[in-house]
């Protein structure tokens, strides 16, 4: 059997926002070429986790270790340069709206390959060729664009600057299915074409079930025992269909369970 | 002041007598913490953005689009409002002056005052209301939607991308303003005298031009490059640490205005104090308007 070589270890990472503890004691390793969805209700740190794992958050305890360098270490500039090894798709695109399509993508390589400007039009239109996109946005405004449209340029912005990792904040929510669809079928295939590793956050079983080849779930911490892992499920999406765990079960049939209690309570 | 992060306060509710006075205890300690903790991080984030500017300067375009937005299109505003200062000053002053016969001098009070006082105050606050709370909500909008979160992720500082050339703009551009509202002051206070207070002509400008000295443009324009630098320094951190949602970013724009205009005040004590000694140990003669 092949050793499969990690390229994301994260060690008993805890994040913790003033009094709010998000990330408790959370040990994960993603392997080179892996599609690993991390599923879970909102609130969860889903988020949390994958933005501290490009070092947007600095975690309080435990550290994240990117291709056997710790993130948490590094200096500024270096950080910086690791950054360029990761793509990130915002669930919200975070397109720059003062810039044009054109402008979007071209921003990486104009801030990491000055020096190749000749080759910068032809990347970014191979960019937003791989996305499916018509040049016809390039000069159009995010403002302008559909929501399924802006995550591609999102994602084609990742794209141009040939990350080894990319990372998705949740690619399909908000989105209709036809859309949700085009966008799973846009990770698969940059999965193959690019040989990345892809960490896809997501409450989208639908999704998760076609694009992963593993899948963690994450449990919200204020629903557990101090002395419980909140990491409830991890194994394959095939695995976590059969899984007797109720709290896993529930998520994958998308029913509330207990939850619906709440809303008694208010009631009475 | 609005704080950064958020300390306990009083969490545990005591009963008894003692119970208020603990409590408000506690509540004053943790204002104080967020309050130098506020400071700190705010020190810090000056400090990097000084250093950003000199590490790698804003890219041409950049930094010619900030200082359009923020200088150029400050301009009309800032002539306005210098011109109807200076002929309030004219107003204002003109009865006291009057009642000592000393109408003629009124020339050598408003231009002093415009010079030394008003013209870099007014363009402050002009700048610091129109540019200040617009970067601030502009940058907010950006932190909230992850614009900034994105930057970052690329490799790109957000510092050296967002803030320099809005700081560089305002530290560049805030004198021209300060030098716009003088003159305009002038002009509006001169026109005023001359056309509606019927002050002879020849006394005005001669009084006028014997009480102003270049030290007193020096004097305005160097205050008003360090309230440049606040307004583009408190106005950025306030957009960069914009809590989320529409009241967020509102929040944010409204409190870079208030606090950039308490430290442009406060500033404004100490720069004339500082300014002044310096006067003096320069030229050791009490600057006086009517020892001429």
């Amino acid at each position: 059997m092949v050793a499969v070589e990690p390229i994301i270890d994260i060690l008993n990472l805890h994040v913790r926002f003033g009094q709010q503890h998000v990330l408790r004691d959370i040990s994960l390793t993603v392997s080179r070429g892996q599609t690993l969805a991390i599923i879970g209700e909102s609130g969860c740190g889903k988020t949390v986790l994958l933005k501290t794992i490009i070092g947007l958050i600095r975690p309080q305890q435990g550290y994240v270790d990117f291709d056997r360098q710790r993130i948490d270490q590094l200096s500024e500039r270096a950080l910086a340069e690791q950054r360029t090894r990761f793509g990130f798709v915002f669930q919200s695109s975070a397109l720059f709206d003062s810039m044009t399509v054109a402008e979007n993508i071209l921003f990486p390589l104009r801030q990491h390959k000055p020096k190749q400007r000749a080759e910068h039009r032809e990347q970014m239109l191979a960019g937003l060729a791989e996305v499916g996109l018509p040049t016809s946005v390039l000069d159009k405004r995010p403002a302008e664009l559909s929501g399924g449209m802006r995550k591609r340029v999102g994602l084609a912005r990742s794209l141009v600057m040939h990350p080894e990792v990319l990372l998705y904040d949740e690619p399909t929510t908000g989105l209709d299915p036809i859309v949700s669809d085009v966008i799973n079928e846009l990770m698969i295939r940059t999965s193959k074409n690019y040989d990345v590793t892809s960490v896809i956050v997501t409450h989208d079983m639908k999704s998760a079930r076609k694009v992963a080849d593993r899948v963690v779930m994450l449990y919200p911490l204020s629903r557990l025992e101090p002395d419980e892992s909140q990491v409830i499920f991890d194994g394959t999406p095939e695995e976590i269909d059969a899984s007797t765990d109720r709290r896993v079960s529930q998520f994958v049939r998308g029913e509330a369970g207990d939850r619906l209690m709440e809303l008694r309570d208010q009631v009475g | 002041m609005s704080v950064g992060a958020d300390y306990p306060t009083s969490s545990y509710p005591r009963r008894g007598m003692l119970s208020g006075i603990y409590n408000t205890i506690a509540d004053i300690g943790a204002a104080v913490l967020n309050m130098f903790e506020t400071l700190g991080d705010m020190t810090l984030f000056a400090w990097r953005t000084v250093v950003w500017m000199f590490t790698r300067w804003p890219r041409r375009e950049t930094l010619y689009n900030n200082m359009y937005q923020i200088g150029v299109l400050s301009l009309p505003v800032v002539a306005l409002t210098g011109t109807f200062i200076g002929m309030v000053l004219a107003v204002q002053s003109y009865t006291q002056f009057r009642a000592f016969g000393l109408e003629t001098q009124l020339g050598g009070v408003i231009n002093k005052s415009m010079f030394r006082e008003l013209g870099p105050v007014l363009a402050a606050t002009m700048l610091a209301g129109r540019v200040g709370s617009a970067m601030a909500a502009e940058l907010g909008t950006m932190r909230v939607t992850e614009q900034i979160d994105a930057l970052s992720s690329m490799g790109a500082n957000p510092i050296q991308h967002l803030v320099v050339p809005r700081f560089l703009s305002c530290l560049l551009l805030i004198p021209s303003l300060t030098i716009m509202a003088v003159f305009m002051g002038v002009v509006g206070g001169t026109a005023y005298c001359i056309f509606f207070l019927d002050i002879d002509v020849q006394h005005y400008t001669s009084n006028a031009r014997n009480f102003v000295e270049t030290w007193d443009l020096f004097y305005g324009v160097v205050k008003s490059i360090f309230f440049g630098a606040t307004i583009g320094l408190v106005s950025c951190y306030r957009g960069f640490h914009c809590k989320p949602g529409a009241e967020g970013v509102g929040s944010a724009a409204t409190t870079a205005f208030v606090q950039s205009f308490v430290v442009i005040i406060v500033l404004d004590l100490f720069l004339s104090i500082f300014l002044d000694s310096v006067y003096l140990s320069i030229w050791p003669v009490s600057p006086s308007l009517f020892s001429r």
